[in-house]
């Protein structure tokens, strides 16, 4: 199985979000930390340099090509896709928080779930474009 | 009722006439990318008129000869 470009860059964006987002809410999940500012800055941090180190990778070692309309449509499709599910999230979060659910899970549950969300359409949107590469 | 309809097409048969034509040649003759051949060629994509008729000119015929309408049922 041969990866295009655009699939190696979109690997290199996908993997090290899933490692170390997954890292981290297991360890929010565990109670092991909270959802301390300075931890996520952390870990955005940290994705961000493994990112920008994989493209970097990418760009050097496999052969560049350039979008074509088929790469912009699946794009497209992803980002449609995701955007319907993060208005769907977006709106149950806040029926979490305006039906009093808020006082229950607490507010750093709130918060961890907004994250969770913004993580989760993201992913959605790179997975969607991995897939329809197939 | 709407028939039911499927773009066909020649461009794998089209590309062993033409001196055996890699997937990449070609690719990069229509400004696109050897998956997207690769996808058009299984059927898997439709390409954009654009294409159709620059990968048309790449064999030198007719958009006819390389995408044919194939309704089904």
């Amino acid at each position: 199985m041969t990866l295009s470009y655009q699939e190696k860059l979109v690997w290199g964006q996908f993997l090290p979000m899933v490692l170390l987002y997954g890292y981290y809410f297991f360890r929010v999940a565990q109670g092991r930390h909270g959802v301390a500012a300075g931890s996520l800055v952390g870990v955005l941090v940290r994705i961000a340099v493994i990112q920008v180190i994989c493209s970097i990778l990418v760009a050097a070692l496999a052969q560049r090509e350039r979008r074509d309309e088929r790469d912009r449509l699946i794009e497209y499709k992803a980002f449609k896709l995701a955007y319907l599910s993060a208005i769907c999230a977006v709106f149950f979060v806040l029926w979490v928080v305006f039906s009093g659910g808020q006082a229950v899970v607490g507010r750093g549950m709130v918060v961890t779930c907004a994250l969770g969300v913004l993580v989760g359409v993201e992913m959605l949107r790179m997975g969607t474009i991995l897939v329809l590469h197939r | 009722m709407k028939t039911k309809m499927k773009i066909g097409n020649q461009v794998r048969r089209l590309r062993f006439e033409h001196g055996q034509m890699t997937q990449q040649a070609l690719a990069e003759i229509v400004g696109a990318t050897r998956q997207t051949v690769l996808a058009i060629e299984a059927g898997k994509y439709a390409p954009s008129l654009e294409l159709a008729f620059r990968i048309a000119d790449a064999f030198g015929v007719g958009v006819e000869a390389v995408f044919q309408r194939e309704y089904l049922g």
